[in-house]
């Protein structure tokens, strides 16, 4: 867990100094560091879970919280694999809107684990980081997400 | 003079050869995995927690039958 941490610091520290180097950073760029760094958030979200249920740290609840992990887990994973194929898209049409909702998506599920699991123990910040920075990434271009968001 | 120099700087970079053909092998061989920036790698099709909830699920049901 701790590379995975390591990596989400190194993606969020890369992707600061792109914003210090540049006044403007490319829709793609953000979607793309935005997309890694919520892949590992997720991976470490889900840790905490494993973790959380082999613990039994929600005592009945233990299978309430499992199964929302496995679902935010299944949705995060799905939409951040459909927003990494659009990213190769991006300039066709329809395909900065797919990035902007896939990611919008995605923190989404990933609060809903993070949720899930923080009742239990300490989410490393990094999660939050992550989060924050997906929200920023999506909010570079504009999309009406309401279609896909079923 | 200079085919003895030229000889034995010839012999200097065959013996290199085997250090870099080694070298180059582990770097054509070495495992990307441990570092990828796929979502694919990053994240398997089966969650940790789904593999903790099989492991909930496995375990004997603890019942009072017994008290």
């Amino acid at each position: 867990m701790s590379k995975h941490i390591v990596l989400v610091k190194l993606s969020i520290a890369l992707m600061a100094l792109a914003m210090l180097a540049c006044n403007a950073v490319s829709f793609r760029a953000a979607a793309q560091g935005a997309v890694r760094t919520m892949a590992h958030a997720v991976s470490i979200t889900d840790k905490l879970c494993a973790s959380a249920i082999d613990k039994k740290l929600a005592g009945k609840q233990t299978r309430a919280v499992g199964e929302t992990c496995v679902v935010g887990y299944k949705t995060a994973r799905y939409v951040l694999l459909s927003s990494e194929a659009a990213i190769d898209a991006i300039g066709e049409a329809g395909s900065d809107g797919r990035v902007v909702c896939a990611l919008a998506r995605s923190v989404v599920a990933v609060t809903s684990m993070r949720d899930a699991v923080a009742q239990f123990v300490t989410p490393p910040k990094e999660i939050d980081d992550a989060l924050e920075l997906a929200r920023w990434a999506a909010s570079l271009a504009s999309a009406s997400c309401e279609k896909e968001a079923k | 003079m200079k085919l003895f120099d030229l000889g034995m700087k010839a012999l200097g970079v065959a013996a290199l050869v085997p250090e870099i053909a080694s070298w180059l092998h582990k770097a054509a061989s070495r495992d990307d995995s441990v570092i990828s920036l796929q979502v694919k790698d990053i994240l398997p099709a089966t969650s940790e927690s789904e593999k903790a909830l099989e492991r909930l699920d496995s375990e004997p049901p603890t019942t009072l039958e017994g008290a």
